[in-house]
């Protein structure tokens, strides 16, 4: 198990230092200048200034390994477009917005994804069964941004019952947390439905019953149990699916959370941000991967053995 | 020894009935005959079928048949409803939505394709190679992948439409770079359990070089969890193109991408919300279609994902 994790580890390790190198070397590919905004004219001087302010006079090769040293210490330096301001901080101050709500989105996957997926594994009824099929596939073909607007017209144009703007109090939790969660909610009740499916047919189902085990034991303890691990192993994918999925519903709902940065970062084209809201995507969503790969293998130990 | 006796009941004529038992009353079908069969009885994937002829065809002749171009403003009849004259309405500038639609439709439809097709080469070379090599330059190249993978596929597109700008080549481009993956990965896992059939030996043993096995005997083979893969690769081109231009930092603003066509009713929410149909339905519908063609294809192949 150790050696399992260590390995995993390394190879995660490996991930972010290759994409910390794309990065760095993508982003010096970029045409245009970082300092060249609003066409002012720059005297030599001050532009000079500025490259030695960034590190940007010295040769590519020292400005990689000075800023992977930095990276290493958590220091992106300081952000372009916002004088003054260092791209930690801004992680710092703007992560915590996107996490309660890539929270509540993850929670609300898992629920009622699980919900409609044990409803419609054991429901013998085919209009159950069609109807949790169908919304599972409107949930995946359905992008997210789209969904968002929809609800985004009925619930708070016409009906006015939701705000849209900001993320101050619960009700505003709700339309942005639901487009959030839609593929992934649609993608955890095709997984739990099938492998519910599959797990109830075994003999060991028929065992539980036979010894008397009450109904509803049976589905929890021995079904549910079992079937879970697609689930688990699909928390590491969905984490990757929130955070690029942050990025267009806080743009759309205003909120000031780190996907907004990223895309408003992309819009200035805010080097030094673009590569530090990168890095930290990159690296929340293999330490994610990395999470669920781990407790997918406590769960389940054939799985190290497999691999 | 007991003899059989025989008696003359047991030499009785066939009836009619009997002799046509062994009759064969259908023509013989080929594989695809039967695929097409089935596909057909699937309605789902029938409608995605004739949806998406109906947008292709909308796509080549709306733009070219239409008294109005995608981009001709029209001051004097703006924002009008759906009428006669515009079947989808106008909007803010008075362009003629429909012919915005259809032209989104090429743009968005073009990526999708063209990057399945990319995928599908780049894919079969890869995933190829791998799966019929194996050993050490199997475990190398899947790693690559393992590497590539473990990011966010979006942060390496944006990368990319950042370097070589926002033209439509580069969107594709930047679509390709990441999603070969998934039919590398499909490739493989056929190409690897088919090598060990026997048709792959008889091949072998005849003395066919290896791209002729791989090309031949076994890509054919793999031919339909292929299709399938390509087919749900053109939803998900879509999506990316279409969430990237929704947010802005897609396609250049100036092309009228379905991302784009929808970013621009955003501001519309409040005041005019019939126009945001159009982009909606167009994006939702193709995807759905896709994924419905998707499945269909996957069931009348008869192939478990």
């Amino acid at each position: 198990m150790l050696k399992y994790i260590v390995k995993r580890l390394l190879i995660g390790m490996l991930t972010l230092f290759i994409l910390a190198t794309i990065t760095f070397f993508g982003v010096r590919a970029m045409p245009g200048e970082p300092f060249t905004q609003d066409n002012k004219v720059m005297s030599a001087e001050t532009y000079a200034a500025l490259e030695k302010k960034y590190g940007l006079d010295k040769p590519v090769g020292e400005q990689y390994v000075i800023y992977l040293k930095n990276a290493l210490h958590g220091d992106f330096g300081e952000s372009i477009s916002k004088k003054g301001q260092q791209v930690s901080d801004i992680i710092i101050q703007r992560a915590p917005v996107t996490a309660k709500l890539g929270v509540v989105a993850f929670f609300i996957a898992i629920f009622v994804g699980l919900a409609l997926g044990i409803v419609s594994a054991l429901s013998k009824s085919r209009f159950v069964n069609g109807l949790i099929t169908t919304l599972a596939t409107l949930g995946v073909s359905i992008p997210g941004f789209l969904f968002a607007m929809i609800t985004m017209i009925f619930f708070a144009v016409k009906l006015g019952w939701l705000p849209i703007v900001g993320l101050d109090s619960w009700k505003h939790y709700i339309l942005p947390s639901i487009a959030m969660a839609l593929s992934s909610i649609s993608m955890i009740t095709r997984l739990s439905r099938s492998s519910l499916k599959d797990v109830m047919d075994k003999d060991y189902i028929t065992l539980a019953r036979s010894k008397g085990t009450k109904e509803i034991w049976v589905i929890i303890k021995h079904g549910l149990k079992n079937a879970l691990l697609p689930v688990i192993t699909y928390c590491g994918p969905m984490f990757a699916g929130l955070i690029t999925g942050s990025m267009v519903i806080e743009t759309l709902f205003t909120i000031p959370g780190i996907g907004k940065e990223f895309t408003n970062s992309i819009t200035n084209r805010d080097y030094t941000l673009v590569m530090g809201l990168t890095l930290f995507f990159g690296a929340i969503v293999i330490v994610m991967n990395l999470i669920s790969d781990i407790v997918a293998a406590l769960v389940d130990p054939r799985i190290k053995i497999g691999k | 020894m007991s003899q059989i006796q025989l008696n003359d009941e047991m030499f009785d004529k066939l009836d009619d009935s009997e002799k046509n038992s062994e009759f064969i009353a259908v023509e013989s079908k080929t594989f695809f005959k039967d695929a097409w069969g089935r596909f057909k009885k699937n309605k789902l994937a029938l409608f995605g079928l004739i949806f998406l002829a109906i947008m292709v065809l909308g796509a080549i002749f709306v733009p070219m048949l239409s008294p109005y171009t995608y981009e001709g403003q029209d001051l004097a009849s703006k924002n009008l409803l759906p009428c006669l004259a515009h079947p989808f309405g106008t909007d803010k500038l008075g362009r003629d939505i429909m012919v915005r639609v259809m032209y989104g439709a090429r743009i968005s439809l073009s990526i999708g394709f063209s990057t399945a097709v990319i995928n599908l080469f780049i894919g079969i070379v890869y995933g190829g190679i791998s799966g019929y090599l194996g050993g050490k330059v199997d475990m190398i190249m899947m790693r690559i992948i393992d590497v590539i993978y473990a990011v966010p596929s979006l942060l390496y597109t944006v990368l990319i439409l950042m370097i070589f700008g926002d033209s439509i080549t580069s969107m594709m481009l930047a679509i390709c770079l990441t999603s070969w993956i998934q039919m590398a990965r499909q490739v493989r896992t056929q190409v690897m359990s088919l090598k060990e059939m026997e048709f792959a030996l008889a091949a072998k043993v005849l003395g066919a070089s290896d791209m002729r096995i791989l090309m031949k005997h076994l890509i054919v083979n793999a031919l339909g969890p292929i299709v399938v893969c390509l087919t749900m690769m053109v939803p998900s081109a879509i999506f990316t193109e279409s969430f990237l231009s929704f947010v802005g930092i897609g396609l250049n603003p100036s092309i009228p991408s379905w991302g784009k066509l929808a970013n621009d009713c955003r501001a519309l929410i409040f005041v005019n919300q019939i126009q945001i149909i159009w982009p909606v339905a167009a994006i939702c519908l193709t995807i759905l279609s896709l994924n419905f063609i998707g499945d269909g294809i996957g069931e009348a192949l008869e192939i478990k994902r």
